[in-house]
C-alpha cells in the first residue's frame, strides 16, 4: 500500500529556539514518525515515518497547531506505481485522497513529492492563487463535495488538495 | 516632568526595537501559550528592598504550569514569604492563573495574537501598602488581556488588566478607607541577542528585556510607573534562567518594597500526555 515515506515540513509564528523544540517534540511523539530533523534557523522539519505506517496530512498540521505555531508549508514523498493524475481530478494514494491542481496530465511512478496547497497550509495569498485554478466546492473546505466523483451524500471525506 | 520623560525614552526604545529580548517575558506573560500537553515549573525570587530601613523582603513563588489544549494555559502559584513577624520565612496563600489565547496572525518568523487572562489568589500577609498586587502580596482577583507581535527576533507586548484586593486571611483586613481597585498595564519588549545563528537546541539563548509596568488606581487617581530590565538565558530550549531588577520611577502612593531583584528558574516538559489519534483521512 502506497504510504507517506517523508515530509518537509515549514512551520510560522515564531523564531526561537524554545518554539522550535516545542514543534520538534510534537511531531516526535507522533507514533508514525520515526526521526524528525530541525533546521531551526528556518523553522523548517524533515519528518521520515515508520515504513508500513500511515499518517495523514492533518496529524502533522495538528501537532504543529497543538505546539502553538501554524504550517506555512509541507511537501509530502510518496511512493506510487503507474498513478495516473490529470489536472483537477483525484486520485486516492494509501488511505488519503488526493486532488491535483496546477499539473499537466502524467503517470507517476516511484517517490513522488506533492506540495499541499490545502487552507492552513499554505499561506493565505498561496492558497487564494490556487483557488483560481479551480472551480470545485471541495478546494475551499478541503472535504468531498457534489464536485467530487466519490462524494456520498452526508460522508463528507477528507480530499488534499496537492500539486507538483 | 521626569517620570514621563523616562516613560517616553523606554516607549521610544520599544517602538524603535533597540530595547530587545523576546516574548518569554520576565515580569509579564506573552499572549502565546506554552504547548499543549506540556507541563512546566518555575520557581520566582524576588529580594526587595525595603522602603524603610535596610532590610529585604524575600519571596519566593513556586508555580506549576499546565497547557491542556494550545489555547489554554493553567498556572497554580504559592507564596510564600519573610514578611510575617520575626521574618520567619512562612507559606502566605496560593493563587490560579489562566490564560486563553483567543487570535493569531501568523506568518512565517513573526506573529500578532492576542489572550484573556485572568487570576484568583489569597494571602495572609499584613496589608501594608496601597500599591495593590493579587500575585504575592494580597488576596484577591484580576483580569486582563495581553497582545504580543513578534518580528523576527524581537517582541513587543501590552498587557492591560484590572485588579480588585479583598481582605487578607487570619485577619489582615484590607482598610476600608483606601481603594481596592486598581488598573495597571505592562509595556513588554524583548530582543534575542545570542545565538546569531540558530545550529542546535543546545545551544544557549540570550534575551535581553526591558518592561515597564504601572499601576493607576481610579479612586484617587494615585499611580506608579517602573521599569524592569532584565536579561534572559534558554538552556537546552526548555530551561530558563531569568534575572531582572524592578526600579520604581515614579509613584505617588505607599509602597513597601518597590525596587529589587527577580531571579526566575523555568523547566519545561514537553509531551507529559500523548498525543491522541484524532485525526483521521
Amino acid at each position: 500500500m502506497a504510504q507517506i515515506k517523508s515530509a518537509h515540513l515549514v512551520a510560522s509564528g515564531l523564531t526561537c529556539s524554545m518554539c522550535s523544540k516545542a514543534i520538534y517534540k510534537a511531531l516526535e511523539a507522533l507514533p508514525a514518525v520515526m526521526t524528525v530533523e530541525a533546521d531551526i534557523e528556518h523553522s523548517a522539519y524533515d519528518v521520515v515515518f515508520k515504513p508500513g505506517s500511515d499518517i495523514a496530512p492533518d496529524e502533522l498540521k495538528k501537532a504543529v497547531e497543538d505546539a502553538g505555531f501554524f504550517v506555512a508549508a509541507l511537501d509530502i514523498t510518496v511512493t506510487v506505481s503507474n498513478a495516473a493524475v490529470a489536472n483537477d481530478a483525484h486520485i486516492n494514494i494509501g488511505a488519503a485522497t488526493y486532488h491535483f491542481i496546477d499539473v499537466k496530465g502524467q503517470t507517476l511512478n516511484g517517490d513522488v513529492k506533492l506540495t499541499l496547497v490545502d487552507k492552513n497550509y499554505v499561506p493565505a495569498g498561496v492558497h487564494k492563487k490556487y483557488g483560481r485554478k479551480t472551480s470545485m466546492k471541495c478546494f475551499a473546505t478541503g472535504y468531498m463535495d457534489s464536485c467530487c466523483p466519490q462524494h456520498e451524500k452526508g460522508n463528507n471525506k477528507r480530499v488534499y488538495h496537492v500539486t507538483i | 516632568m521626569l517620570p514621563y520623560k523616562a516613560m517616553f525614552a523606554a516607549l521610544l526604545c520599544i517602538i524603535t526595537g533597540r530595547a530587545a529580548g523576546q516574548e518569554l517575558f520576565v515580569y509579564s506573560e506573552p499572549a502565546s501559550n506554552m504547548p499543549a500537553r506540556s507541563t512546566g515549573i518555575r520557581l520566582t525570587n524576588w529580594l526587595m528592598n525595603q522602603a524603610s530601613g535596610n532590610g529585604t523582603d524575600y519571596h519566593l513563588i513556586p508555580e506549576l504550569m499546565w497547557g491542556p489544549n494550545r489555547n489554554l494555559m493553567v498556572h497554580a502559584e504559592g507564596f510564600l514569604s519573610n514578611r510575617s513577624a520575626g521574618n520567619a520565612f512562612a507559606w502566605e496563600g496560593a493563587g490560579l492563573y489562566a490564560k486563553y489565547r483567543f487570535f493569531s496572525r501568523d506568518g512565517v518568523f513573526r506573529h500578532f495574537r492576542m489572550a484573556a487572562f485572568g487570576r484568583a489568589a489569597t494571602n495572609n500577609g499584613a496589608i501594608v501598602q496601597e500599591a495593590i498586587q493579587v500575585n504575592g502580596l494580597n488576596s484577591g482577583y484580576q483580569a486582563g488581556l495581553v497582545a504580543t507581535q513578534l518580528l523576527h527576533k524581537t517582541a513587543l507586548s501590552v498587557t492591560g488588566y484590572y485588579e480588585r484586593a479583598t481582605d487578607n486571611r487570619q485577619g489582615h483586613e484590607f482598610p476600608a478607607a483606601r481603594p481596592g481597585e486598581a488598573l495597571s498595564y505592562m509595556l513588554s519588549a524583548g530582543h534575542l541577542m545570542l545565538p546569531k545563528v540558530y545550529k542546535s537546541y543546545n545551544q544557549v539563548n540570550l534575551n535581553l528585556m526591558a518592561e515597564m509596568i504601572g499601576q493607576w488606581l481610579p479612586a484617587t487617581g494615585q499611580q506608579y510607573i517602573d521599569i524592569a530590565p532584565s536579561v534572559q538565558f534558554i538552556f537546552r530550549s526548555q530551561a530558563r534562567l531569568d534575572v531582572g531588577y524592578r526600579q520604581e520611577l515614579y509613584s505617588n502612593m505607599q509602597r513597601a518594597a518597590p525596587n529589587g531583584l527577580l531571579v526566575r528558574f523555568e523547566y519545561l516538559i514537553f509531551n507529559i500526555t500523548r498525543p491522541g489519534h484524532t485525526v483521521t483521512n
